[in-house]
Protein backbone atom coordinates (compact mmCIF):
# COMPACT_ATOMS: atom_id res chain seq x y z
CA UNK A 1 0.00 0.00 0.00
CA UNK A 2 1.22 3.50 -0.82
CA UNK A 3 -0.74 6.74 -0.56
CA UNK A 4 0.69 9.55 -2.63
CA UNK A 5 -0.30 12.82 -4.31
CA UNK A 6 -0.31 11.17 -7.75
CA UNK A 7 -3.20 8.85 -6.69
CA UNK A 8 -4.86 11.13 -4.13
CA UNK A 9 -4.94 14.25 -6.32
CA UNK A 10 -4.59 13.06 -9.95
CA UNK A 11 -5.68 16.48 -11.23
CA UNK A 12 -2.31 17.83 -10.08
CA UNK A 13 -0.32 15.58 -12.40
CA UNK A 14 -0.93 17.28 -15.77
CA UNK A 15 -0.26 20.89 -14.72
CA UNK A 16 2.78 19.85 -12.71
CA UNK A 17 4.11 17.80 -15.64
CA UNK A 18 3.84 20.97 -17.75
CA UNK A 19 5.61 22.89 -15.01
CA UNK A 20 8.39 20.29 -14.93
CA UNK A 21 8.89 20.74 -18.70
CA UNK A 22 9.43 24.50 -18.34
CA UNK A 23 12.96 25.50 -19.29
CA UNK A 24 13.51 27.32 -16.00
CA UNK A 25 12.49 24.28 -13.93
CA UNK A 26 14.66 21.99 -16.05
CA UNK A 27 17.49 24.44 -15.49
CA UNK A 28 16.96 24.35 -11.71
CA UNK A 29 17.11 20.57 -11.70
CA UNK A 30 20.12 20.29 -14.01
CA UNK A 31 22.30 22.99 -12.45
CA UNK A 32 24.20 20.67 -10.09
CA UNK A 33 26.11 23.35 -8.17
CA UNK A 34 22.96 25.38 -7.50
CA UNK A 35 21.05 22.31 -6.35
CA UNK A 36 23.98 21.40 -4.05
CA UNK A 37 23.99 24.89 -2.51
CA UNK A 38 20.23 24.80 -1.93
CA UNK A 39 20.50 21.33 -0.44
CA UNK A 40 23.25 22.61 1.86
CA UNK A 41 21.00 25.50 2.96
CA UNK A 42 18.17 22.98 3.54
CA UNK A 43 20.42 20.91 5.83
CA UNK A 44 21.59 24.03 7.68
CA UNK A 45 17.99 25.15 8.23
CA UNK A 46 17.07 21.65 9.42
CA UNK A 47 19.82 21.73 12.04
CA UNK A 48 18.66 25.17 13.29
CA UNK A 49 15.03 24.03 13.33
CA UNK A 50 15.85 20.69 14.97
CA UNK A 51 17.97 22.42 17.61
CA UNK A 52 15.25 24.95 18.46
CA UNK A 53 12.56 22.26 18.68
CA UNK A 54 14.65 19.81 20.70
CA UNK A 55 16.04 22.36 23.16
CA UNK A 56 12.54 23.63 24.00
CA UNK A 57 10.98 20.17 24.15
CA UNK A 58 13.81 18.62 26.18
CA UNK A 59 13.39 21.51 28.63
CA UNK A 60 9.65 20.83 28.88
CA UNK A 61 10.35 17.13 29.41
CA UNK A 62 12.59 18.08 32.34
CA UNK A 63 15.83 16.85 30.78
CA UNK A 64 17.72 20.16 30.42
CA UNK A 65 17.74 23.71 31.82
CA UNK A 66 15.62 22.55 34.75
CA UNK A 67 16.10 25.76 36.73
CA UNK A 68 15.42 28.08 33.78
CA UNK A 69 11.77 29.18 33.28
CA UNK A 70 10.07 27.55 30.28
CA UNK A 71 9.07 31.00 29.01
CA UNK A 72 12.77 32.01 28.87
CA UNK A 73 13.66 28.91 26.85
CA UNK A 74 10.66 29.43 24.54
CA UNK A 75 11.62 33.07 23.96
CA UNK A 76 15.27 32.13 23.30
CA UNK A 77 14.45 29.38 20.81
CA UNK A 78 11.53 31.09 19.01
CA UNK A 79 13.58 33.31 16.61
CA UNK A 80 15.74 30.34 15.64
CA UNK A 81 12.66 28.18 15.15
CA UNK A 82 11.31 30.80 12.74
CA UNK A 83 14.63 31.06 10.87
CA UNK A 84 14.80 27.27 10.64
CA UNK A 85 11.26 26.84 9.41
CA UNK A 86 11.44 29.63 6.82
CA UNK A 87 14.79 28.31 5.55
CA UNK A 88 13.65 24.68 5.45
CA UNK A 89 10.40 25.44 3.64
CA UNK A 90 11.94 27.94 1.17
CA UNK A 91 14.76 25.57 0.18
CA UNK A 92 12.36 22.62 0.29
CA UNK A 93 10.06 24.37 -2.21
CA UNK A 94 13.01 24.92 -4.56
CA UNK A 95 14.05 21.27 -4.35
CA UNK A 96 10.41 20.14 -4.61
CA UNK A 97 9.75 22.21 -7.73
CA UNK A 98 12.95 20.99 -9.35
CA UNK A 99 12.03 17.35 -8.79
CA UNK A 100 8.22 17.54 -8.69
CA UNK A 101 7.62 14.71 -11.20
CA UNK A 102 9.38 12.18 -8.95
CA UNK A 103 7.80 13.52 -5.76
CA UNK A 104 4.12 13.18 -6.70
CA UNK A 105 4.11 9.34 -6.83
CA UNK A 106 6.25 9.15 -3.67
CA UNK A 107 4.55 7.78 -0.55
CA UNK A 108 7.37 9.20 1.57
CA UNK A 109 6.72 12.72 0.23
CA UNK A 110 3.01 12.38 1.11
CA UNK A 111 3.89 11.30 4.66
CA UNK A 112 6.40 14.13 4.92
CA UNK A 113 3.84 16.77 3.96
CA UNK A 114 1.24 15.47 6.43
CA UNK A 115 3.82 15.23 9.20
CA UNK A 116 5.11 18.73 8.35
CA UNK A 117 1.68 20.29 8.90
CA UNK A 118 1.27 18.28 12.11
CA UNK A 119 4.72 19.27 13.37
CA UNK A 120 4.13 22.97 12.74
CA UNK A 121 0.76 22.79 14.53
CA UNK A 122 2.36 20.93 17.45
CA UNK A 123 5.14 23.49 17.77
CA UNK A 124 2.68 26.37 17.68
CA UNK A 125 0.49 24.64 20.30
CA UNK A 126 3.45 23.96 22.60
CA UNK A 127 4.74 27.56 22.28
CA UNK A 128 1.27 28.99 22.95
CA UNK A 129 0.82 26.79 26.00
CA UNK A 130 4.19 27.86 27.41
CA UNK A 131 3.42 31.54 26.79
CA UNK A 132 -0.09 31.13 28.21
CA UNK A 133 1.45 30.12 31.54
CA UNK A 134 2.97 33.60 31.71
CA UNK A 135 -0.21 35.65 31.21
CA UNK A 136 -3.30 36.07 33.36
CA UNK A 137 -5.79 34.73 30.81
CA UNK A 138 -4.96 31.14 30.07
CA UNK A 139 -6.10 29.78 26.75
CA UNK A 140 -5.06 26.19 26.30
CA UNK A 141 -4.52 25.36 22.60
CA UNK A 142 -6.12 21.95 23.04
CA UNK A 143 -7.90 21.93 19.66
CA UNK A 144 -4.64 22.75 17.89
CA UNK A 145 -2.82 19.97 19.73
CA UNK A 146 -5.54 17.43 18.97
CA UNK A 147 -5.57 18.39 15.26
CA UNK A 148 -1.78 18.05 15.19
CA UNK A 149 -1.95 14.71 16.98
CA UNK A 150 -4.58 13.31 14.62
CA UNK A 151 -2.64 14.41 11.52
CA UNK A 152 0.62 13.07 12.86
CA UNK A 153 -0.93 9.68 13.69
CA UNK A 154 -2.31 9.46 10.12
CA UNK A 155 1.18 10.21 8.76
CA UNK A 156 2.78 7.70 11.12
CA UNK A 157 0.32 4.91 10.24
CA UNK A 158 0.95 5.51 6.51
CA UNK A 159 4.70 5.52 7.19
CA UNK A 160 4.53 2.19 9.05
CA UNK A 161 2.00 0.54 6.70
CA UNK A 162 3.86 1.30 3.44
CA UNK A 163 6.25 -1.61 2.89
CA UNK A 164 9.03 0.44 1.29
CA UNK A 165 8.88 3.06 4.04
CA UNK A 166 8.28 1.03 7.20
CA UNK A 167 11.97 0.96 8.27
CA UNK A 168 11.77 4.76 8.50
CA UNK A 169 8.92 4.51 10.99
CA UNK A 170 11.14 2.30 13.16
CA UNK A 171 13.54 5.23 13.49
CA UNK A 172 10.67 7.41 14.68
CA UNK A 173 9.66 4.75 17.22
CA UNK A 174 13.19 4.42 18.59
CA UNK A 175 13.69 8.19 18.65
CA UNK A 176 10.53 8.25 20.78
CA UNK A 177 11.96 5.60 23.10
CA UNK A 178 15.21 7.57 23.38
CA UNK A 179 13.39 10.84 24.12
CA UNK A 180 11.24 9.07 26.69
CA UNK A 181 14.42 8.72 28.74
CA UNK A 182 14.25 12.50 29.22
CA UNK A 183 11.11 12.11 31.35
CA UNK A 184 12.76 9.63 33.73
CA UNK A 185 15.00 10.40 36.67
CA UNK A 186 15.58 7.47 39.01
CA UNK A 187 15.16 4.74 36.41
CA UNK A 188 16.79 6.53 33.42
CA UNK A 189 20.02 4.47 33.51
CA UNK A 190 18.19 1.14 33.81
CA UNK A 191 15.78 2.18 31.05
CA UNK A 192 18.59 3.11 28.65
CA UNK A 193 20.33 -0.20 29.40
CA UNK A 194 17.06 -2.02 28.64
CA UNK A 195 16.64 -0.04 25.43
CA UNK A 196 20.20 -0.92 24.43
CA UNK A 197 19.39 -4.60 24.97
CA UNK A 198 16.28 -4.26 22.79
CA UNK A 199 18.38 -2.71 19.99
CA UNK A 200 20.90 -5.59 20.21
CA UNK A 201 18.06 -8.17 20.09
CA UNK A 202 16.50 -6.33 17.12
CA UNK A 203 19.84 -6.24 15.29
CA UNK A 204 20.34 -9.99 15.84
CA UNK A 205 16.80 -10.71 14.63
CA UNK A 206 17.36 -8.46 11.62
CA UNK A 207 20.51 -10.41 10.68
CA UNK A 208 18.43 -13.60 10.80
CA UNK A 209 15.16 -12.48 9.17
CA UNK A 210 15.53 -9.14 7.39
CA UNK A 211 17.01 -10.69 4.24
CA UNK A 212 13.72 -12.54 3.73
CA UNK A 213 11.85 -9.23 3.88
CA UNK A 214 10.23 -10.17 7.18
CA UNK A 215 8.74 -7.41 9.33
CA UNK A 216 9.22 -9.58 12.43
CA UNK A 217 12.43 -7.90 13.74
CA UNK A 218 10.82 -4.47 13.59
CA UNK A 219 7.58 -5.57 15.24
CA UNK A 220 9.42 -7.43 18.01
CA UNK A 221 11.72 -4.43 18.57
CA UNK A 222 8.81 -1.98 18.89
CA UNK A 223 6.86 -4.35 21.18
CA UNK A 224 9.90 -4.87 23.42
CA UNK A 225 10.66 -1.12 23.38
CA UNK A 226 7.08 -0.33 24.42
CA UNK A 227 7.35 -2.93 27.18
CA UNK A 228 10.60 -1.48 28.53
CA UNK A 229 9.26 2.11 28.31
CA UNK A 230 5.96 1.15 29.95
CA UNK A 231 7.69 -0.65 32.80
CA UNK A 232 10.17 2.19 33.42
CA UNK A 233 7.39 4.79 33.24
CA UNK A 234 5.20 2.82 35.67
CA UNK A 235 8.06 2.37 38.14
CA UNK A 236 9.03 6.06 37.91
CA UNK A 237 5.43 7.26 38.40
CA UNK A 238 4.98 4.92 41.36
CA UNK A 239 8.18 6.19 42.95
CA UNK A 240 7.25 9.85 42.42
CA UNK A 241 3.62 9.17 43.34
CA UNK A 242 2.36 11.38 40.50
CA UNK A 243 1.66 10.99 36.75
CA UNK A 244 4.84 10.77 34.69
CA UNK A 245 3.69 13.10 31.91
CA UNK A 246 1.38 16.11 31.96
CA UNK A 247 -0.42 17.43 28.88
CA UNK A 248 2.42 19.81 27.99
CA UNK A 249 5.00 17.01 28.24
CA UNK A 250 2.92 14.77 25.98
CA UNK A 251 2.66 17.62 23.46
CA UNK A 252 6.42 18.31 23.70
CA UNK A 253 7.28 14.64 23.11
CA UNK A 254 4.78 14.42 20.23
CA UNK A 255 6.09 17.66 18.71
CA UNK A 256 9.66 16.31 18.67
CA UNK A 257 8.49 13.03 17.16
CA UNK A 258 6.40 14.79 14.51
CA UNK A 259 9.49 16.73 13.40
CA UNK A 260 11.51 13.50 13.43
CA UNK A 261 8.80 11.94 11.24
CA UNK A 262 9.21 14.85 8.78
CA UNK A 263 12.97 14.34 8.65
CA UNK A 264 12.76 10.53 8.40
CA UNK A 265 10.14 10.67 5.62
CA UNK A 266 12.32 13.25 3.85
CA UNK A 267 15.28 10.87 3.97
CA UNK A 268 13.10 8.02 2.72
CA UNK A 269 12.13 10.05 -0.36
CA UNK A 270 15.70 9.41 -1.48
CA UNK A 271 15.61 5.73 -0.53
CA UNK A 272 12.25 4.80 -2.09
CA UNK B 1 18.88 2.35 5.14
CA UNK B 2 18.20 2.18 8.88
CA UNK B 3 21.81 2.93 9.72
CA UNK B 4 22.03 5.83 7.29
CA UNK B 5 18.63 7.18 8.36
CA UNK B 6 19.63 7.00 12.03
CA UNK B 7 22.96 8.68 11.22
CA UNK B 8 21.27 11.57 9.38
CA UNK B 9 18.50 12.06 11.93
CA UNK B 10 20.85 11.99 14.91
CA UNK B 11 22.52 15.01 13.32
CA UNK B 12 19.48 17.02 14.40
CA UNK B 13 20.16 16.10 18.03
CA UNK B 14 23.93 16.50 17.90
CA UNK B 15 24.28 19.62 15.76
CA UNK B 16 21.03 21.18 17.00
CA UNK B 17 22.08 21.03 20.65
CA UNK B 18 25.70 22.08 20.11
CA UNK B 19 24.40 24.98 18.01
CA UNK B 20 22.53 26.41 20.99
CA UNK B 21 25.56 26.05 23.29
CA UNK B 22 27.64 27.87 20.65
CA UNK B 23 24.94 30.53 20.22
CA UNK B 24 25.13 31.14 23.98
CA UNK B 25 28.93 31.48 23.70
CA UNK B 26 28.33 34.04 20.94
CA UNK B 27 25.78 35.90 23.07
CA UNK B 28 23.11 35.24 20.45
CA UNK B 29 20.74 33.13 22.60
CA UNK B 30 20.01 32.58 26.32
CA UNK B 31 21.83 35.83 27.16
CA UNK B 32 20.33 35.94 30.65
CA UNK B 33 21.20 32.32 31.47
CA UNK B 34 24.76 31.55 32.69
CA UNK B 35 26.95 29.83 30.10
CA UNK B 36 27.75 27.05 32.59
CA UNK B 37 24.05 26.23 33.01
CA UNK B 38 23.45 25.95 29.27
CA UNK B 39 26.66 24.04 28.57
CA UNK B 40 26.51 21.64 31.53
CA UNK B 41 22.89 20.63 30.94
CA UNK B 42 22.71 20.61 27.13
CA UNK B 43 26.10 19.11 26.24
CA UNK B 44 25.37 15.61 27.66
CA UNK B 45 22.68 15.30 24.95
CA UNK B 46 25.20 16.51 22.37
CA UNK B 47 27.67 13.86 23.54
CA UNK B 48 24.93 11.19 23.43
CA UNK B 49 24.12 12.23 19.85
CA UNK B 50 27.80 12.12 18.93
CA UNK B 51 28.12 8.59 20.34
CA UNK B 52 25.25 7.41 18.12
CA UNK B 53 26.80 9.23 15.12
CA UNK B 54 30.16 7.60 15.81
CA UNK B 55 28.67 4.08 15.99
CA UNK B 56 26.41 4.45 12.94
CA UNK B 57 29.10 6.33 10.98
CA UNK B 58 31.70 3.62 11.70
CA UNK B 59 29.29 0.86 10.68
CA UNK B 60 28.47 2.75 7.47
CA UNK B 61 32.19 3.23 6.73
CA UNK B 62 33.00 -0.44 7.21
CA UNK B 63 30.11 -1.44 4.95
CA UNK B 64 32.15 -0.07 2.02
CA UNK B 65 35.55 1.11 3.24
CA UNK B 66 37.24 1.35 -0.18
CA UNK B 67 34.58 3.68 -1.59
CA UNK B 68 34.43 5.88 1.50
CA UNK B 69 38.19 6.09 2.06
CA UNK B 70 38.76 7.23 -1.53
CA UNK B 71 36.02 9.85 -1.44
CA UNK B 72 37.17 13.47 -1.59
CA UNK B 73 34.35 14.73 0.68
CA UNK B 74 34.97 11.93 3.23
CA UNK B 75 38.58 13.01 3.58
CA UNK B 76 37.51 16.62 4.00
CA UNK B 77 35.01 15.49 6.62
CA UNK B 78 37.74 13.67 8.57
CA UNK B 79 40.01 16.73 8.34
CA UNK B 80 37.33 19.05 9.71
CA UNK B 81 36.37 16.50 12.39
CA UNK B 82 39.96 16.67 13.63
CA UNK B 83 39.83 20.49 13.48
CA UNK B 84 36.56 20.47 15.47
CA UNK B 85 38.15 18.17 18.05
CA UNK B 86 41.14 20.54 18.36
CA UNK B 87 38.70 23.43 18.90
CA UNK B 88 36.92 21.47 21.65
CA UNK B 89 40.20 20.79 23.45
CA UNK B 90 41.28 24.42 22.98
CA UNK B 91 37.99 25.62 24.44
CA UNK B 92 38.00 23.11 27.29
CA UNK B 93 41.59 23.62 28.46
CA UNK B 94 42.29 27.26 27.55
CA UNK B 95 39.18 29.36 26.97
CA UNK B 96 36.99 27.75 29.63
CA UNK B 97 39.65 28.13 32.31
CA UNK B 98 38.47 31.70 32.91
CA UNK B 99 34.75 30.83 32.78
CA UNK B 100 33.83 32.17 36.25
CA UNK B 101 34.84 35.66 35.01
CA UNK B 102 32.40 35.66 32.05
CA UNK B 103 29.88 32.97 32.96
CA UNK B 104 27.09 35.49 33.65
CA UNK B 105 28.01 37.92 30.85
CA UNK B 106 25.22 38.30 28.23
CA UNK B 107 27.93 38.57 25.58
CA UNK B 108 31.13 36.67 26.51
CA UNK B 109 34.64 38.00 25.64
CA UNK B 110 36.01 37.82 22.05
CA UNK B 111 38.08 34.66 22.64
CA UNK B 112 34.97 32.78 23.81
CA UNK B 113 32.88 34.08 20.92
CA UNK B 114 35.63 33.12 18.48
CA UNK B 115 35.64 29.57 19.83
CA UNK B 116 31.82 29.38 19.53
CA UNK B 117 31.86 30.72 15.97
CA UNK B 118 34.67 28.32 15.02
CA UNK B 119 32.70 25.42 16.46
CA UNK B 120 29.56 26.30 14.47
CA UNK B 121 31.56 26.76 11.25
CA UNK B 122 33.52 23.51 11.65
CA UNK B 123 30.51 21.35 12.49
CA UNK B 124 28.53 22.74 9.58
CA UNK B 125 31.42 21.98 7.22
CA UNK B 126 31.59 18.44 8.63
CA UNK B 127 27.86 18.02 7.93
CA UNK B 128 28.09 19.48 4.42
CA UNK B 129 31.09 17.28 3.59
CA UNK B 130 29.10 14.28 4.79
CA UNK B 131 26.21 15.21 2.49
CA UNK B 132 28.53 15.84 -0.47
CA UNK B 133 29.95 12.32 -0.16
CA UNK B 134 26.88 11.21 -2.10
CA UNK B 135 27.69 13.45 -5.09
CA UNK B 136 29.48 11.67 -7.96
CA UNK B 137 32.04 14.44 -8.38
CA UNK B 138 33.52 13.68 -4.94
CA UNK B 139 34.06 10.01 -5.87
CA UNK B 140 36.74 8.35 -7.98
CA UNK B 141 34.43 8.30 -11.02
CA UNK B 142 36.15 10.39 -13.70
CA UNK B 143 37.60 12.60 -10.95
CA UNK B 144 39.01 16.07 -11.54
CA UNK B 145 42.69 16.72 -10.83
CA UNK B 146 42.19 17.93 -7.25
CA UNK B 147 39.62 15.28 -6.32
CA UNK B 148 41.81 12.55 -7.86
CA UNK B 149 44.91 13.72 -5.98
CA UNK B 150 43.23 14.24 -2.58
CA UNK B 151 41.20 11.01 -2.77
CA UNK B 152 44.21 9.03 -4.14
CA UNK B 153 42.10 7.68 -6.98
CA UNK B 154 45.09 5.88 -8.53
CA UNK B 155 45.36 3.74 -5.39
CA UNK B 156 41.57 3.19 -5.55
CA UNK B 157 41.74 2.06 -9.19
CA UNK B 158 44.62 -0.28 -8.44
CA UNK B 159 42.83 -1.78 -5.38
CA UNK B 160 39.68 -2.26 -7.45
CA UNK B 161 41.68 -4.00 -10.21
CA UNK B 162 43.25 -6.32 -7.59
CA UNK B 163 39.80 -7.18 -6.20
CA UNK B 164 38.45 -7.85 -9.71
CA UNK B 165 41.46 -10.09 -10.36
CA UNK B 166 40.87 -12.08 -7.17
CA UNK B 167 37.17 -12.49 -7.98
CA UNK B 168 38.03 -13.68 -11.51
CA UNK B 169 40.30 -16.44 -10.09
Amino acid sequence: MSVNFHDALPALQVPLDHLAQAEMIKGLNQTTWLFAIIETAHLLSMVILGGAVLVLNLKLLGAILRDVPATTVEAATRPWFKIGIVGTIATGIYMGVATIVTLLPSGAFFVKMIALVAAILFSVAVSRQVRASDVAEKQSPLALAFAAGALWLVGLVLFAATTALSPGSLIVAFAGFALFAATLAKYRGAYLAGLGAVIVIAALLALEYAAQGSALPGLVAVALGLGVAGTAGWLEARKANEPLLGGLQVAALSSSLAWITVAAAGRWIGFS
Amino acid sequence: MLLEGTHVLTLMLFAGTILFVDLRLLGAAFRNVPVSRVADQVLPWTVGGFAVLLVTGSLLFFSNPLEYWHNFAFRLKLLFLVAAAVNIFWFHYRVQASRPAWDQEPVPPPAVRASGATSIALWFVVIFAGRYMAYDWTKCMNPGAIVGAVAQCEVYDSALADIDGEIAQ
